[in-house]
Order: structure tokens, then C-alpha cells, then sequence
């Protein structure tokens, strides 16, 4: 075992980041002075009650918001410096979302929602085309491709969402509660296959869930409560992660 | 009444000699008497209010009017001809409001196929803020997604100027199928003489004006084009409005 694989690079490193809401009178401390380091190749599951600031968070590691305060660098770069359509690149080359309510196009087939997060891309008509429906092969979901969501089962469409967050190759994977909205043996599915999935392409995952079976088996558990990250199991998790 | 009973006119006795037939559609007299025993009677021996002259041919009407007018300082001269331009002229006032109203329906109708257009562009952005935002959140930049929504937009507005074309047309065709028609009507010559010849010479004249609406392709090409124009600008403007909220609030955006 060389050096590099005992200490592996952080994707994320987070400096006391805050993010305020204003709202008239009373301000809303969604997320409060989080310190995170996250490493290249975790999987990492937040945990904690409704309201304490998970979605803020994951939105914060994925440029879809900006924090009021603190710094986020990714691979080593401020995000703050990023432009609106930099961090477009960004998600496009670099992140994949998947969301609790899975955000599908309903005018479009599974297939086409694959596509669209590949539309950017300098790509062949053919080669997306076959590119999807490969994507959809490996969820599962070769025989639905031309179903649009309001056909597709919940579970169905969730698959659909992750066959698209991962069109990119995403080196890093955000989802927001994806079992939140299915019953407990396809959430149970669907998070397997994201498991399964990251292991075979070393991604770096961070899941939110209120599921705490599926938190149990995570690498690694964050703790929110009022918007606070809870220090909690971080050094035993560590001390497990070398072992 | 009867021929041969005698009325009482001014302390003076006339008997009836014959009863007159009323003309249809014209003014009749009471009582017809000689003029000299009338000019007397009212103590207007010699006077005369109006005198039905006819020329010989209708081209001597003016320089016999003239004429006339040369010749009796004071009077007044109307001519068959003033009558008929009061009457054209009067149709010619019901042209002109028809053409007003075919006028203020193509407004109408062109306004109709823009906002129609501008809004139905509009509300559809609205309410795919969420998936805008999804498509910035799959790494689109905010000029794709305003590309996409104006373009989608320029195939709604064509949408929205076949309806407003249709509108227009249908409008058009029940304005036309069931509109009143306009009636242009000439005051009455008012025969004013008492005399034998005191039966109004001209009758009102009426003539119909039908209302109607023509639509011009030209005028539809128009609705349509600023259909698309409404949804190009509203599509680009709703999209570009969109495409700039930070994804997270796009896709917290409730519709
Ligand atoms: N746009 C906003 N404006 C005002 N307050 C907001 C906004 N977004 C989130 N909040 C508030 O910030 C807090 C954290 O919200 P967040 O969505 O991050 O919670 P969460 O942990 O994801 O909750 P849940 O488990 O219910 O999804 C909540 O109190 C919420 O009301
Ligand atoms: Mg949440």
C-alpha cells in the first residue's frame, strides 16, 4: 500500500460557511459556520432533522447556491471566484445531482432526459443516443426508454435521475434524499445501485437521507441540527477508514 | 264630411267640393282652398313660402337655380341635387363608421394575437422555472437555456397567431353574418306650402349599408408575425429571468 492510497486528496475542503436567509425582520441561519473536509472517493451520508440545513448544504457543495459566508474550495479552487456560467461548467463536467423529487422533464422520454444533461457536450447525435440508452441499460431501465416520467413507476423515474446524473461521469454525486419519495424496499434499491455504482467508478457520494439503515452501512456520517454540523462520529469513521 | 257641407275657415264659410286622396309616403294638407282666397285670408295678399319649379332638363338645374335666386333676393333654392348629396352623404357617414369599426377589430384582433401569444409564452415559463432550473443544475449555461426557451417560444407563438388568426377570422365572418345593417336616412323635404301642388315632391330616401368586416391575408401575416414577435420577446425575457436565478432558488420556485 503506497502513501497515496492512505491519504487521499480532499475534493472539498469547507471554511466556516454560513448561509443566512433574510426573511424581513427575523434571519434564518439555514446552514451555521461549518468547518468539512470531504476526500476524494468517499461515500458520505448527512443525517439530522427536518429543517437543519441538509438541502442547503448539498445545494452549497454544488454551486447551485452561494454561501453568505466562508469559503468553498473544490479541487483546490475558491468557488466564490466562479462565475454563474463557470460553475455551469462546473456541474457539467465535474458534479451529478440527483433530487428527492426527481426534477425529470415530463415532456421528455427517459431516453431524452438522459440526453439533455449531455446536450452541452460536443457530441454526435448517435453517440448520445447510444450513450443514453447504455446509461439506462446499467439502471436497469433498457425496456422504459421511451416512457415518459408520468408513465414510469417512482422508482422507475428515480432510476431515470441517476442514469442522467451520471451521463457526465460525475467525479462527484449529490443526492438530495433519492429514497425520500419511494417506498422503503425501492429506496432500499436505489440506494444500493448508487453503491454499487460509485464502488465501480470511484466516485466521491454525498447522500442525504433520513433512512438511518442506510446511514449505518455509510463510510462516513455528518450530523446536522440547526444548521450546525455535529462532530459526532467523524474520528471513529476515520479510525475505520484505515484500519 | 261630404261633398256639398260647408267649415268655417277664418269667419269665412268654404263648402267642399271634392275630398283628396292623402299620397302615400307623403305630406298631404288638411285643407286645400284657392291660394288667392288663402293669401287673403292671412292677410298675405301676393306672398308665396315656396314654389315647386321643374326644368326642362337636368343640366339648366343649376343655372336655373341661379336664376332664381337672382331674381327673388331672399329666397332659398333647393335643388333634386342637394337632396341626393344629403343622402350620399349620409351613406358616405355609414361607410366611414364601417370602415372605423373593420379598423378598430383589426387592432383588436392584432393586440388579441400579441398578447395571446405573450402571455401563454409567459405563464409557460413560469411555470417551468423548476425545470430550468434543473437544466442549469445538469450544467446548461444561461444562454442555452434561453436559447431553448426562446425557441420553443417562437413554435408557441406561431401557436398562438394561427389562434389569433382564427380569432380574427371568425370574428370577421359573425361580424359580417349577423351584424345590423346601417340605415343612412335623408330628413324630409318638408313641403311647407299650402296650395294645390303642397305634397311633398321628394320622399325620404333610405339605403342600406351592410357592416361588414373584411379580413386581408396581409392583415392576418400581421396578427401572426406579432404573435411571434409577442412570443419571442416574452419568451426571451421570461427565459432569460429565469435562466438567471441560482438554481437553487429556481428549484425551490413553487408554480
Ligand atoms: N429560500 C429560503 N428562504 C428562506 N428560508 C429558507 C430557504 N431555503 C431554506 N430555508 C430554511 O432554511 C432551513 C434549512 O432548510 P433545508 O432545506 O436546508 O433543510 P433540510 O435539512 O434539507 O430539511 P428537510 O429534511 O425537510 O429537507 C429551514 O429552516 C428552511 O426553512
Ligand atoms: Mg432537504
Amino acid at each position: 500500500m503506497n502513501v497515496a492510497t492512505l491519504k487521499p486528496q480532499p475534493i472539498y475542503e469547507l471554511h466556516g460557511i454560513s448561509k443566512t436567509y433574510d426573511q424581513g425582520a427575523n434571519e434564518i441561519h439555514a446552514v451555521r459556520d461549518v468547518d468539512l473536509t470531504i476526500d476524494e472517493g468517499e461515500f458520505l451520508v448527512v443525517v439530522g432533522p427536518s429543517g437543519s440545513g441538509k438541502t442547503t448544504l448539498l445545494q452549497l457543495l454544488g454551486g447551485l447556491d452561494r454561501p453568505t459566508a466562508g469559503e468553498i474550495r473544490f479541487e483546490g479552487r475558491d468557488m466564490a471566484r466562479l462565475k454563474d456560467g463557470e460553475l455551469s461548467d462546473l456541474r457539467l463536467r465535474t458534479l451529478g445531482f440527483i433530487f428527492q423529487q426527481f426534477n425529470l422533464i415530463p415532456t421528455l422520454t427517459a431516453a431524452q432526459n438522459v440526453e439533455v444533461a449531455l446536450a452541452p457536450r460536443k457530441l454526435s447525435a448517435h453517440a448520445r443516443h447510444e450513450r443514453a440508452r447504455w446509461l439506462l441499460e446499467s439502471v436497469g431501465l433498457a425496456t422504459r426508454a421511451h416512457h415518459v416520467p408520468s408513465k414510469l413507476s417512482g422508482g422507475e423515474q428515480q432510476r431515470v435521475a441517476i442514469a442522467r446524473a451520471l451521463a457526465n461521469e460525475p467525479r462527484v454525486l449529490l443526492a438530495d434524499e433519492p429514497n425520500g419519495n419511494l417506498d422503503s424496499t425501492t429506496g432500499e434499491e436505489i440506494i444500493q445501485l448508487l453503491m454499487s455504482l460509485s464502488a465501480e467508478r470511484r466516485q466521491t457520494i454525498v447522500v442525504i437521507t433520513h433512512d438511518t439503515a442506510i446511514a449505518a452501512r455509510a463510510q462516513r456520517q455528518l450530523r446536522m441540527r440547526d444548521g450546525e454540523l455535529l462532530p459526532a462520529d467523524h474520528e471513529a469513521v476515520a479510525f475505520l477508514g484505515t484500519s | 264630411m261630404k261633398v256639398g257641407d260647408t267649415i268655417t275657415l277664418g269667419k269665412k264659410k268654404f263648402t267642399v267640393i271634392g275630398l283628396a286622396t292623402t299620397p302615400l309616403g307623403g305630406q298631404a294638407s288638411d285643407i286645400y282652398v284657392k291660394l288667392s282666397q288663402l293669401q287673403a285670408l292671412s292677410g298675405r295678399a301676393g306672398r308665396v313660402n315656396t314654389v315647386y319649379v321643374r326644368a326642362k332638363s337636368s343640366q339648366q338645374v343649376g343655372a336655373l337655380a341661379r336664376h332664381i335666386t337672382q331674381t327673388f333676393t331672399g329666397s332659398s333654392v333647393t335643388t333634386a341635387k342637394d337632396l341626393a348629396d344629403r343622402v350620399s352623404g349620409s351613406l358616405v357617414d355609414a361607410k366611414n363608421l364601417t370602415n372605423k369599426l373593420g379598423t378598430a377589430l383589426e387592432i383588436v384582433g392584432l393586440l388579441a394575437a400579441f398578447l395571446i401569444a405573450s402571455l401563454l409564452t409567459l405563464a409557460s415559463v413560469t411555470k417551468r422555472i423548476r425545470e430550468l432550473g434543473t437544466l442549469k443544475a445538469l450544467g446548461w449555461r444561461q444562454w442555452r437555456v434561453v436559447r431553448q426557451v426562446t425557441g420553443e417560444s417562437l413554435l408557441q407563438g406561431l401557436l398562438g397567431g394561427a389562434l389569433g388568426a382564427l380569432v380574427g377570422i371568425a370574428g370577421a365572418a359573425l361580424v359580417t353574418a349577423f351584424a345590423p345593417t346601417l340605415k343612412a336616412t335623408v330628413a324630409q323635404a318638408a313641403p311647407l306650402a299650402f296650395g294645390p301642388f303642397g305634397q311633398g315632391a321628394v320622399n325620404a330616401g333610405s339605403t342600406a349599408v351592410k357592416l361588414d368586416a373584411p379580413v386581408s391575408l396581409g392583415l392576418i401575416a400581421l396578427a401572426v408575425a406579432l404573435a411571434l414577435v409577442g412570443g419571442l420577446v416574452s419568451g426571451a425575457v421570461g427565459g432569460l429571468r429565469a435562466a438567471r436565478l441560482r438554481p437553487a432558488d429556481a428549484l425551490r420556485h413553487i408554480d
